[in-house]
């Protein structure tokens, strides 16, 4: 059957509207965090989504001082060329929503990303998506690099948080004054970094070997 | 007239000067953000945003104030953050403040270049020639972005792909066009009406919010709030001086009185719901610097109760923590609750943001004196009782960092340190 254009770019891609949710944010947010904790000059952008990319430019710390991408991304990413390098040295890669997509690994000291998990509410909503578990992610590492351990996990839209905005939508489309506190109540859930990280929708690892 | 002498104000000013000093990173002026809307806790890394647009304005102010050239040297410091910021397309860099790194944050980039104007027009005043780069980025920014990107032909929209008008963002856009347009010689009158229509189009005339500007991104909620409605008594002000028009005296005699309800003895209402509540949290503390500025322009314009003026000052002056940040607000724990009700403060409230205290700064450096001594002091140390989750907390600020401890277990829940991207821990 042939899908809406909609539900093709959900199953495809990160929409732009979509980047700039509060958890697509705050995800991109760890990522560029660990980037920094890393301590690392020269990273790659393992991704083919330009605006995926500006996300991820945007964030990085001031002391990255080459970025590689794959090649194909040179000409969408020209507001940055002074940094672009095509370099096979780096020392982080991430995986911005990439991993899920098919990119393919590639061997670093850091390996850092985010992806939509297999086990969260949205694979229920939409059973087709793209998607991996945080299990299969650990053995793409390991295959890739049989020294990485992931060392940091965090979940993004946990199940209390989608309990707690699902009343705060609810109060929105009713115009009531109760959206407000609701809204931020689940902001502060928004994170998870034990056992409901498992179960969020979006999972922003840090591997390293 | 209000002495900040008597209030201990010019102390204050300079104890600001000290902490924003503290807070510059390479690109700029950084620090976490806490906000009614969202916070960025995460990226704490220099933006390009509205704190440009009073800390250079308040720079300037003490420029005016005193001629110590230090003023002008920290203003053109600012100047060129934002110069270096700047994309080829007009946008500065990072300038979406609480919605963390993202470009061509609205009203941000119009307030960027309100200092930028208004550091090329000193320049000007002065006969130095690097005027004219401060004015040429923040022409930039205007063709580019502003009238390029944003101007719809009957006000100037939210974002380019969201056409909603929202009133303090046409004020904010409307300030700038009337400094381009003294600098420039060009006439901006098309653009400057149309968004001082926008303005006057969103305030309420009857009601508990009378005077009031509706924020129209608020859309079914149609909120109303105190900041946003004295950044547009300030732009109207600003207009006045030039076409007094008895239209935009009413709307700022208005606006007044519905800024006089909102001022308490420890901070600044928010404002309020649709069908007139009030929103009893949080309330402003270091973000109320726009009210008292709001209401220094209205004086000629409206008549109020002038000790307001004084009382604005004292919450500003008697909330700044001896390192010279002033606290965001009291009652984020709240956010959105009916009633405000006295508890220890949250982390979001404790945090002195940049992006806030610029508005207690530039108010504030309005009311300086050129008879005040510059005292410079070393960085004080800051410790407070506040609460996360539930939990009592130390919030600590020394010269180089924050810090948000347990106080119990003496846990780590958050340690930042000045000028990162990002801080060295965030367990919240």
């Amino acid at each position: 059957m042939l899908k809406s254009s909609r539900e093709r770019d959900y199953l495809e891609v990160i929409t732009p509207a979509e980047l700039f949710s509060y958890g697509m944010r705050r995800a991109l947010d760890y990522l560029g965090m660990w980037v920094w904790h890393s301590r690392v000059q020269r990273v790659r952008i393992q991704s083919n989504e330009p605006d995926v990319i500006q996300q991820v430019m945007l964030r990085l710390p001031p002391s990255i001082k080459s970025v590689d991408l794959p090649v194909d991304n040179l000409a969408s990413s020209e507001k940055w060329s002074w940094l672009i390098t095509v370099d096979a040295g780096a020392e982080a890669v991430l995986y911005p929503f990439s991993l899920e997509t098919g990119m393919p690994l590639i061997q670093a000291d850091h390996m850092i990303g985010c992806f939509r998990n297999t086990l969260s509410y949205k694979k229920i909503l939409h059973p087709a998506s793209k998607s991996l578990t945080i299990r299969q992610v650990v053995h793409q590492l390991k295959f890739a690099n049989y020294r990485c351990e992931v060392e940091q996990l965090r979940g993004i839209y946990p199940p209390t948080f989608i309990a707690i905005w699902a009343l705060a939508m609810l109060a929105d489309r009713l115009a009531l004054p109760i959206y407000f506190p609701l809204k931020d109540y689940a902001l502060r859930h928004i994170t998870a970094s034990r056992f409901e990280r498992l179960l969020s929708y979006i999972v922003v690892f840090h591997g390293q070997s | 007239m209000v002495s900040l002498d008597d209030l201990r104000g010019d102390t204050a000013v300079l104890a600001l000067d000290q902490w924003l000093e503290s807070m510059r990173g390479p690109s700029g002026y950084t620090g976490p953000i806490s906000h009614w809307w969202d916070s960025s806790l995460i990226y704490t890394g220099a933006m390009l945003d509205w704190r440009y647009e009073g800390i250079l304005c308040g720079y300037l102010n003490l420029y005016h104030a005193t001629s110590n050239a230090i003023w002008l040297r920290r203003a053109q410091q600012a100047g060129d953050d934002l110069i270096a910021g700047q994309q080829t397309d007009g946008h500065f860099w990072n300038s979406s403040f609480e919605f963390g790194p993202a470009i061509g944050g609205t009203p941000h980039e119009a307030a960027a270049t309100i200092g930028l104007l208004e550091l090329a027009s000193v320049l000007r005043a002065e006969k130095l020639a690097e005027w004219q780069r401060y004015f040429a980025a923040a022409e930039q920014t205007i063709r580019q972005v502003l009238i390029g990107r944003l101007w719809t032909g009957r006000g100037f929209r939210e974002q380019p792909d969201d056409d909603c008008l929202v009133a303090n963002k046409n004020a904010t856009t409307l300030e700038a066009l009337l400094l381009y347009e003294a600098l420039s010689g060009e006439s901006m009158q098309l653009y400057i009406t149309a968004a001082a229509q926008v303005v006057l189009s969103c305030q309420v005339a009857e009601g508990s919010r009378a005077g009031a500007t509706v924020h129209a991104g608020t859309h079914q909620h149609a909120l109303t709030f105190g900041i946003y409605t004295a950044r547009c008594v300030s732009a109207i002000a600003r207009l006045i001086g030039r076409q007094p028009l008895p239209m935009y005296a009413a709307f700022i005699q208005k606006a007044v009185r519905y800024l006089s309800t909102l001022v308490q003895a420890d901070g600044t209402l928010l404002g309020h719901y649709k069908s007139g509540p009030l929103i009893g949290a949080p309330r402003w503390i270091s973000p109320s610097g726009d009210l008292l500025r709001a209401f220094l322009l209205a004086q000629p314009y409206a008549t109020f109760d002038q000790t307001l003026i004084a009382k604005l000052v004292s919450i500003l002056v008697n909330a700044q923590y001896p390192g010279g940040g002033i606290p965001t607000a009291n009652g984020f724990a709240r956010l959105g609750r009916l009633k405000f009700r006295e508890t220890l403060p949250e982390f979001r409230d404790v945090l002195p943001v940049v992006g806030w205290c610029d508005k207690a700064f530039r108010a504030l450096t309005m009311l300086y004196q050129p008879h005040y001594i510059n005292v410079t002091t070393s960085f004080q140390k800051t410790e407070i009782d506040c609460v996360w989750r539930n939990r009592r907390c130390w919030f600590r600020e020394d010269k180089t960092r924050f810090m948000l401890t347990e106080q119990r277990s003496g846990h780590l829940y958050y340690e930042w340190h000045k000028g990162e991207s990002y801080p060295d821990v965030i367990d919240l």
